[in-house]
């Protein structure tokens, strides 16, 4: 009977022995702790910080629905007030504290933002990465940080500041101050400066990536947006003085698909259609041409974004970046080629019930034929966040204020497009404000140029509490700390 | 059939001397089978014989003896007057809780006047009655607070199974244990082979399955072969199928009748002239596969002598829907056998091998699925074009349902082996040793080929065509030992178990697509054919792998038969935790007290069974937690490009909570038992109430975390209550034997907590832009959201009467409003009712005479609504291009014409131009089905014998012949989406109906 014991008990314990051992199972797929062991995965996930710069939130809806719509230069259009709504409630002043677009907008920067700091906190002292990789990798996130944190400060104003992953203790961190915010973000730009290269040594396969001149850019802009037009002038002087830019010798090569990347780009946001068929953030292409497209039937777009009478009017006569700017009914496009195409963009009760008797269409981005995917696909066509021409005109605004040479920067700008000294030249400050209007018009940057030069009252229904856009519900529910803007 | 009934049993009679000879035949009163074994005896002549494997006997009494009296185990004993008779023919009806009875409780037997927890034993008799392609789906109503739900109709898929209801907001799927091994589903078993199904209800009897038990533990026992001569066993079914209700939608010229009176009404002018010689294209028609057959043929063989028993089997099954295209099939082969090895060890083996194939095509999908489009294709566009291809309607963009039919058809392909050895020491007199090891394989394979076609833009597969293989494989290991003691000391009976266990089981998956494939030719259908496989991002790999280790304990106790004690713990280890989180503890106590077994108990002789139950425990959910939990996954997709090239990026968007544990549930129990007139009335009356706390959850995180995807944490609390009861009625003392049978459950759900500052969840998206339940804090799950109407407006002065409503007209939908300004404002929309039912039931009743039985049985929920998806498009006041429902018929056409939400005037723009989510698209729920009636017939015993068959059965069947239920749609039986999101409950986007079936089938036993 014995040995029938014995059977049991060594049974019995085979069952129990090493069972931890038994119970530790590897992980199949890269964690935190595995990831930065080389400069293969660092790079991954370098590419993985620039990923949410190119979705459709921020960069394909809401930048131009604030910078163009909500300012003087363009009106929503679409089909009718019930489409895409919270653009309508934008550009009337209306936005609220639930809207969606904010608070995707809110949530996807700071996804942009943490993904940087799991980078620099992955590579810190990380020996397994090459030294001179690692400085580079970790001043392309704390750029993207940078950039990230200043499109969360152009809508919301002062925001949380997160520069590391956070504890679960930590989730909950009130709003810095702006002052702060911006310390922050110059600190992130000159640091990156240290370490990244200049755009004209970068071989042509790495264009898209972070570089010296596009973390000086966004410096200059910084010092632009705060009025510290000392160091803006300085700033954007050496970008000149780089060397690394210039402006397209045509205006009107500038928003085509071949220009991508080209001389005047200083920071593009890549999109390309890579026949994904599909949409969504997941196509790295741009939704951006078939939003602004005219909606008329026989054009096939949905006609958002529509320039103003203002605008058009704000041109001086013969100045060829009206026509490269704004499409009039029945323009016709690459006129001679293949793709030439007759543009409507009055009503029509048959082909486009939705457009205004007379309207217009943004012409900037808009693609021939040929170079538009089906609508099974999103398009290409870069996003020129900071192109030189915007460089050039920040130095002549900065020079006003500091009362030196604001003309050979502007002239620069003029003479591209063969306009020779600015009518308002009496009034430099008008001039300068003339000039980036009908420059950058529709590049999103018009609402922020108003607002921070004071000039909000140009749009009707504006007060100086609308500067900042609320801050979302979800988030203050989330985190009580955060207190909400005026709007 | 007919020519059976011609025949009249003979039996032979002899007579020798002094004495008489009777000769006889004992048969089940029920089925009609013979009784093997019953013991004859007649008192006075103190003589005795048992009946033979035909259930036949021949006793010799004295000439003067008066009486026989019949026993068998589990039946209730009968006495004979056999004055003057020499032939007799005995039913015996069968005791229900009969004492004796053994019930399966989870690594062991107990027997079921024993039983302290809620375990509840189906009826497999009336399990077998059914032609069900799944065990799960002959489930549906056989037990009291079970609750067996199909979400498609479509052969062989789609059913959930919720043991006391939704007890989570993640995997409430009960644990399956076939024959000792733990598996994930139950559909690859043929329902033939199945011996028994016992359903642990409450946390004191799951307890033993520890972290695996919360959501209810089901066992089935497969058949085993017995000793004696060799039992052969073919049964075989054939049926038809069909729908058994149309979708009610309008003809050409209702259809252009109502058009032309939406375009007036809209400001248009009249859109078709002559309404009346518009043809009608009936789609719904169109789709059908009419009459689709449903086929069955089971083949066994078993017997066995002292030294071992063997079953084998061959089981095939096939059934194709009644949707054009949609097909089920399976092929299951089964042997098992038990050795005495020697005079302490026992061994034996169970293997069973199993093929299904499965066709489907897209379902339950509020765009495209071919039977939305049903709905909603005008009644005018033909089918195909005159040269024979697909057409466009020319009103919509709505796609053609052939057409999808036609080109979008998956198919799925698993091989599945279950084996399973075990071997049993039997040692020092009272203990007992057992050691099984099991093994699961299964491999899915998927394949799914979409040809280049062109119906017109918006459906259609330009260029090239694509073919994508997707394999996903689970190996399952289970080595479990137990050692079990029983022991009896005067009036003390103890039984101890002690048991340790592993399991491990790995997924693992490999998907590859292709594009352009040189033709349509099935044959040509693999990758290595395709000219374009350089789609690296169309291939995905994956192997994960998740271990369990465990030890468990069990004491079973009773002093004097009377007074019962159960005792269960169990201690899991588990891989899907980082060390010193792993390990969790399961403990449970329940006690019974046979109240009928006291003493002063004895002199009430109509209560022969009563037994008060009592119980708590705490079990885990394993299944709430994903493997490896804890860890923060870089994952792939997060791309950019550089330089016009595309660049491969990762990124971290959720992190890993180190600290994570099981779901843990609660469960008190209060059970009674009882059986009146010798148990003919027998009832179980249970209630409980289970608790399941620390829910996992994603609670929503700050955004300046930037974690996309919140982790999980163990933050939720969820209660249901509830109370079932069940009946029964038997009696088979007379010729006409009959039985009735009744379940009722109702169950109350309450959502007690979501975590901080989480108020409630959102759920069931629906045509992509609204949510339309919502789950909330101090609410049952899932509750349908949105706005809640106040019939229609009838004239001006109530139009005028609001102002929040803009631009409506008499006829137009009134909405009742707390915001009076803003009808679209927050606080107009409120709960509109429940998708989960205030109780459901099942009845179920059968005749016998002579060799004819008769059984139907009745099935129901009640007081539950369901979203009538296809009603948001046919029930349009607006849409000129799509088709309406024939109810709009009734639409308001002037005061006092109509004031049910649901048929406003046509023409009527809705104020945000989209579909207002509210309660005119909620339908009651409720529904009573006839579930199925059949008739059988056995043909006598003494015919069959001559033709060398121990029994035979034939019988005329059908399923699903009526359904009692207000909603309008195409079947009430509207479950979660795909089995698997309780925030998605009752939401009809053009589910797959249940067939109507009728079947003959037979079954011999040589």
């Amino acid at each position: 009977m014995k040995r029938y014991l014995t059977y049991v008990l060594s049974f019995a314990l085979l069952g129990f022995t090493s069972c931890e051992g038994f119970l530790d199972t590897d992980v199949p797929s890269i964690d935190q702790h595995t990831f930065f062991s080389g400069e293969q995965t660092a790079y991954s996930a370098l590419v993985g910080i620039y990923d949410p710069a190119g979705w459709m939130e921020y960069i394909q809806f809401l930048d131009w629905a604030i910078g163009d719509v909500v300012s003087d230069d363009a009106t929503k259009g679409g089909g009718g007030d019930s489409d895409q709504p919270q653009i309508y409630d934008l550009e009337h002043f209306r936005a609220t504290p639930e809207m969606a677009t904010l608070s995707t907008v809110w949530e996807q920067n700071y996804e942009g933002i943490n993904r940087a700091n799991r980078l620099i906190e992955g590579l810190k002292d990380n020996t397994a990465v090459k030294e001179d990789v690692r400085k580079r990798f970790i001043a392309e996130a704390r750029f993207m940080r940078g950039y990230y944190y200043f499109c969360l400060i152009k809508v919301f104003g002062a925001v949380p500041i997160v520069d590391h992953i956070l504890a679960p203790s930590e989730y909950k961190g009130p709003r810095n101050t702006l002052e702060q915010c911006w310390t922050f973000v110059e600190n992130d730009f000159k640091a990156a400066m240290e370490g990244l290269p200049h755009k004209k040594a970068m071989p042509a396969t790495e264009l898209g990536r972070a570089t010296w001149g596009a973390a000086a850019a966004f410096l200059t802009k910084a010092y632009i947006f705060q009025a510290k037009w000392k160091p803006a002038e300085a700033q954007a002087k050496a970008i000149v003085a780089s060397g690394d830019y210039d402006l397209q010798p045509n205006y009107g090569d500038l928003f085509t698909i071949a220009t991508d990347n080209g001389i005047e780009s200083v920071f593009d946001i890549q999109l390309k259609d890579f026949k994904m068929t599909q949409w969504g953030d997941e196509n790295e292409g741009s939704m951006l041409e078939i939003y602004q497209r005219s909606r008329d039937d026989r054009n096939g777009g949905w006609g958002f974004d529509q320039p103003t009478q203002s605008l058009y009017d704000e041109f001086e006569p013969g100045d060829i970046r009206r026509e490269w700017t704004i499409i009039k009914n029945g323009d016709v496009l690459w006129q001679g080629t293949a793709d030439e195409e007759t543009i409507y963009t009055n009503y029509d009760p048959v082909h486009n019930p939705d457009a205004p008797r007379i309207g217009y269409c943004k012409r900037k981005g808009t693609l021939p034929k040929s170079q538009r995917p089906d609508m099974t696909d999103a398009a290409s066509l870069n996003v020129r966040v900071i192109r030189f021409a915007d460089v050039l005109l920040w130095q002549a605004e900065a020079a006003v204020h500091n009362n030196s040479d604001w003309q050979t920067p502007l002239n620069h700008v003029r003479a591209r497009v063969g306009l020779g000294e600015s009518p308002y030249k009496a009034d430099p400050l008008k001039a300068v404000y003339h000039e980036r209007r009908v420059e950058l018009a529709l590049e999103s940057h018009r609402y922020w140029d108003l607002v921070r030069t004071g000039r909000g009252s140009l749009m009707e229904g504006y007060t100086d509490s609308k500067r900042y856009f609320p801050i979302p519900q979800k988030e203050i529910n989330l985190n009580p700390n955060l207190k909400q803007n005026p709007y | 059939m007919l020519f059976m009934l011609s025949f009249i049993p003979i039996y032979i009679i002899g007579q020798t001397g002094g004495e008489r000879t009777i000769a006889g035949v004992v048969l089940d009163a029920e089925t009609s089978e013979p009784l093997i074994g019953v013991t004859v005896r007649s008192p006075k002549s103190g003589t005795g014989v048992t009946t033979d494997l035909n259930g036949k006997f021949v006793i010799k009494v004295l000439p003067n003896d008066s009486t026989l009296s019949f026993s068998y185990i589990g039946y209730s004993p009968k006495h004979v007057s056999v004055v003057g008779k020499s032939r007799l023919s005995i039913l015996l009806s069968e005791i229900a809780n009969s004492v004796g009875e053994v019930v399966v409780v989870g690594y062991g037997t107990q027997k079921k006047e024993d039983l302290t927890g809620a375990i509840s034993v189906v009826d497999m008799k009336e399990v077998n009655k059914l032609s069900a392609s799944t065990l799960s789906h002959a489930l549906q109503g056989q037990v009291a607070g079970v609750d067996v739900t199909s979400f498609s109709g479509s052969p062989g898929s789609g059913i959930t199974v919720r043991v006391r209801g939704i007890g989570t907001l993640n995997d409430s799927d009960p644990l399956f244990v076939v024959d000792g091994m733990m598996v994930g589903d139950i559909n690859f078993l043929n329902t033939g082979d199945i011996e028994s199904v016992q359903v642990l209800k409450d946390a004191s009897a799951t307890a033993i399955y520890g972290s695996r038990g919360a959501n209810g533990v089901i066992i089935i026992t497969t058949k085993k072969g017995n000793t004696g001569k060799a039992t052969i066993n073919l049964s075989a079914y054939y049926g038809v199928q069909n729908v058994w209700k149309s979708n009610n939608m309008c003809d050409g010229p209702t259809w252009g009748m109502l058009r032309n009176e939406m375009s007036a009404g809209l400001g248009g002018g009249t859109l078709i002239e002559d309404t009346r010689t518009l043809p009608t294209v009936d789609y719904f028609d169109a789709i059908l596969h009419k009459d689709a057959p449903v086929k069955n043929a089971d083949l066994s063989i078993s017997g066995g002598n002292e030294k071992g028993t063997y079953f084998l089997s061959l089981n095939g099954f096939s059934q194709d829907g009644i949707i054009k295209k949609t097909t089920f099939d399976r092929v299951t082969l089964r042997a098992n056998g038990d050795f005495k090895a020697n005079s302490w060890l026992t061994v034996g083996e169970n293997i069973t091998l199993i093929r299904t194939n499965h066709k489907g095509g897209i379902e339950n999908d509020e765009w495209t699925s071919p039977i939305m489009t049903t709905y909603t294709r005008d009644p005018i566009t033909p089918i195909r074009n005159e040269d024979g291809s697909f057409t466009k309607s020319t009103f919509s963009d709505i796609w053609n349902p052939l057409a999808t039919i036609e080109y979008n058809n998956p198919k799925n392909t698993a091989y599945r082996v279950l084996a399973n050895i075990y071997g049993e020491i039997n040692f020092l007199k009272n203990f007992k040793f057992r050691s099984a090891y099991s093994t699961e394989y299964t491999n899915n394979e998927f394949s799914s080929y979409i040809p280049v076609y062109y119906v017109f833009s918006a459906q259609q597969n330009p260029n090239v065509n694509s073919l994508t293989n997707y394999t996903y494989s689970t190996y399952v290991r289970q080595f479990t030992n137990t050692l079990t003691y029983d022991k009896k000391l005067k009036e003390h009976t103890f039984s101890a178990m002690l048991g340790c266990e592993t399991y491990a089981v790995t997924y693992r998956k490999l998907q590859a697509s292709a594009k352009d494939v040189p033709s349509n030719d099935p044959r040509v259908m693999h990758i290595d054919n395709a000219r374009t496989k350089d789609n690296a991002a169309a291939a995905q790999g994956m192997t994960t792998e998740s271990k369990q280790a465990s030890g468990f304990a069990r004491l079973n106790y009773n002093f004097l038969e009377r007074y019962l004690l159960t005792a269960n713990v169990r201690m899991d280890g588990s891989s899907k935790f980082v060390r010193g989180h792993r390990w969790g503890t399961f403990p449970s106590v329940s006690v019974g007290w046979r109240i009928t077994e006291e003493p002063f108990m004895k002199k009430v002789k109509v209560l022969n069974n009563l037994k008060l139950r009592l119980g708590w425990g705490q079990i885990g959910n394993e299944g709430s937690v994903d493997a490896y939990s804890y860890a923060t996954f870089a994952s792939a997709g997060s791309n950019y490009l550089f330089g016009g090239t595309f660049a491969p990026g990762f990124s971290f968007n959720s992190t890993g909570n180190p600290e994570l544990k099981w779901e843990k549930t609660t469960t008190t129990n209060i059970g009674l038992d009882f059986g009146f007139f010798n148990s003919k009335l027998s009832g179980t009356i249970e209630f409980f109430n289970k608790v399941t706390s620390d829910m996992l959850l994603r609670v929503p995180v700050p955004g300046q975390t930037g974690i996309s995807e919140p982790p999980f944490q163990n933050a939720g609390k969820m209660r249901n209550r509830g109370l079932e009861i069940s009946l029964q009625y038997k009696n088979y003392d007379h010729p006409v034997g009959y039985s009735v049978g009744a379940n009722f459950t109702t169950i109350q759900n309450r959502v007690l907590s979501l975590g901080a500052n989480n108020a409630y969840i959102e759920g069931a998206s629906f045509m992509n832009t609204v949510h339309l339940t919502r789950t909330a804090v101090g609410k049952p799950i899932a509750q349908f959201y949105g706005l809640k109407t106040d019939g229609l407006f009838q004239n001006w002065d109530e139009v005028h009467a609001q102002t929040a409503q803009k631009n409506v007209a008499p006829g137009d939908v009134r909405y009742k409003l707390v915001n009076k300004e803003n009808l679209f404002s927050s606080e107009n929309y409120t709960y509109l009712g429940s998708p989960l039912p205030k109780f459901s039931y099942s009845v179920n009743g059968a005749v016998s005479y002579k060799g004819f039985d008769l059984s139907v049985a009745l099935q129901g929920v009640y007081g539950n609504k369901i979203y009538n998806g296809p009603s948001t498009y046919t029930r349009s006041t607006q849409n000129l291009t799509y088709n309406y429902s024939r109810d709009m018929t009734k639409r308001w056409r002037g005061e006092g014409t109509q004031t049910d939400a649901r048929y406003p005037r046509l023409g009527g723009l809705d104020a945000n131009n989209s579909i207002l989510q509210s309660d005119r698209y909620l339908e009651d729920g409720s529904y009573l089905r006839i579930k199925m009636v059949q008739l059988g017939y056995a043909v006598p015993a003494a015919l069959t014998a001559k033709a060398g068959i121990k029994s035979a059965r034939v019988y005329l069947n059908a399923q699903n012949l009526y359904t009692f239920t207000k909603y309008t749609g195409l079947d009430p039986e509207i479950g979660m989406k795909g089995g698997e999101d309780p925030l998605d409950i009752g939401v009809d986007r053009g589910y797959y109906p249940m067939p109507r079936l009728y079947s003959i089938g037979l079954n011999v036993t040589f």
